[in-house]
């Protein structure tokens, strides 16, 4: 539908049909007193055409002049479809309630969901929203979304933070839950014990009563820090009170405090002066498959082991496009031959390879963050001069203490 | 009359000013033979859906062909639309 078009049925106009002899007559007539004729037809002995409603009102008098015969066969347009509709009072009625009710039922809220509840019963999050004013069939514009959501985290004892947010007609409430022993609880009863075996070093109490003293040697699971501290007579001041009464008296805290201590770290490597290696010969093959979801589609080449010693390379081609993830992806894989050589070595390289072993059992154990302070190996004696065994350790000064509950 | 038209006709040439403006010729324009416009008419004559006649200064412009509508008509210019066979002049 061009523009033109459009303007016509906006403006509305009246399809007429003429006949008799003085058509072409009237035709002229009508272009003489400029009134616009459009899309002029023959159909059978009547000649159609458009004319603009307000212009058809000057044809009248013409038509008289011409003595033809002119007949409104149809009116088209938007000022004619008002009117039609106009007529039919009910559609109006109807079509206006609609949007009153439409505008209306979504000034509510009708939902309420509540996000991020994992230790808390969501039913009780929303009952007490529901106290705060939330709840369904409550005017929008009458919440004060900041309000609730700072009494929503005072109320509900478990929870650190909550956000509320309307969206339509649902409201979402989201909430952080209060990850314990974060913060002080004094309920809360622990000890500090090892977490490795070591020397103590320093001990450095913040709350509860040290049970070790520097240059202990402790096992791990040994507990270092009290949480249970015990007064005995004399101890304290109180002297209001009757004899018998007058025992060890206890008191439950958290423990808390570091405590250094001197950490072995030992690793065990051996060599043997004719060792195997597995090399590579040079020799490979390649093979490529297709994997849509579950199945896989074999493309070319060779897909099992065919050596007997071999190494697999595996290189996946996907087709994943920003963040949507496709399920499909071509694998390429590779088989590179190896064999078992035999390889001699001098004594001071299987001595150096079995210190490496060693070495790197030994570090493997220490935890990231901490560097060891001191280093030394040691040569094992071995019955069998063919065999070199050596020992690594790595020493640590580490916090051991780690917090137990009780 | 004549001598005033040959005048006319020399002056337009001359000065290569449109002739159709100067001798109120009429001007056509012929798209394949779908549409035509005809410029600078009198009115028109007939209208069937086979034949159109036009009249111009000097005569008529006779349009045949089928399925044949007006598609505007202005004072000055007739847009006609359809399957055109033929054109002739009648003076």
């Amino acid at each position: 539908m061009s523009i033109i078009n459009l303007w016509y049925y906006i403006n509305g106009y009246i399809l007429i049909s003429i006949q008799g002899k003085g058509t072409e007559r009237l035709i002229n007539l009508a272009i003489n007193r400029g009134i616009f004729l459009r899309d002029i037809r023959r159909y059978k002995k009547k000649a159609l055409m458009k004319v603009d409603s307000e212009e058809f009102k000057r044809l009248r008098p013409l038509v008289r002049k011409t003595r033809c015969k002119v007949r409104i066969e149809e009116k088209v347009g938007l000022p004619f479809f008002i009117y039609r509709l106009t007529i039919r009072k009910g559609f109006i009625a109807g079509f206006v309630f609609f949007i009153l009710a439409l505008y209306t039922l979504s000034s509510f809220v009708w939902f309420v969901e509540i996000d991020g509840t994992e230790k808390i019963d969501p039913r009780e999050v929303k009952e007490a929203t529901r106290e705060l004013g939330l709840h369904p069939g409550v005017f929008k514009d009458s919440l004060d979304l900041e309000d609730i959501s700072k009494d929503l985290v005072l109320k509900v004892p478990d929870i650190s933070w909550a956000g509320i947010e309307i969206s339509g007609t649902r409201a979402k409430v989201q909430i952080i839950e209060k990850i314990k022993g974060t913060e002080y609880d004094p309920e809360f009863k622990s000890h500090i014990v090892a977490e490795k075996d070591g020397i103590i070093l320093e001990i450095f109490v913040v709350e509860g009563q040290a049970v070790v003293s520097e240059g202990d040697t402790v096992s791990a699971g040994d507990t270092l820090i009290s949480g249970l501290i015990s007064f005995e007579e004399g101890e304290v001041e109180d002297n209001d009170e009757p004899l018998e009464d007058r025992e060890k008296r206890e008191m439950h805290v958290r423990a808390r405090g570091t405590v250094e201590a001197r950490v072995w770290y030992e690793g065990h490597g051996h060599s043997t002066l004719l060792i195997e290696k597995l090399v590579p010969t040079g020799n490979y093959e390649t093979g490529s498959f297709l994997r849509i979801g579950e199945r896989e589609i074999f493309l070319w080449g060779v897909l099992e082991n065919p050596y007997e010693f071999s190494k697999k390379d595996l290189v996946k081609r996907t087709f994943d496009w920003r963040n949507i993830l496709v399920p499909v992806e071509i694998v390429s894989l590779r088989f590179t031959e190896l064999t078992a050589k035999k390889e001699k070595l001098t004594p001071e390289e299987a001595l150096e390879r079995a210190k490496q072993q060693a070495l790197k059992e030994a570090k493997e154990q220490i935890p990231s963050g901490v560097s060891p302070e001191e280093e030394y190996y040691e040569i094992l004696e071995t019955k069998d001069d063919q065999v070199y065994k050596v020992r690594y350790v790595m020493e640590t000064i580490e916090d051991i203490g780690i917090e137990q509950g009780y | 009359m004549n001598f005033k038209k040959k005048f006319q006709g020399v002056l337009a040439e001359t000065f290569e000013l449109p002739k159709e403006i100067l001798l109120d010729l009429p001007r056509v324009t012929i798209i394949g033979n779908q549409h035509l416009y005809v410029q600078n008419h009198r009115g028109i004559v007939e209208y069937t859906d086979k034949i159109i006649r036009i009249s111009v200064s000097g005569g008529e412009l006779i349009v045949k062909g089928d399925k044949l509508i007006i598609r505007n008509v202005f004072s000055e210019e007739i847009f006609i639309e359809g399957v055109i066979d033929r054109l002739n002049y009648e003076i």
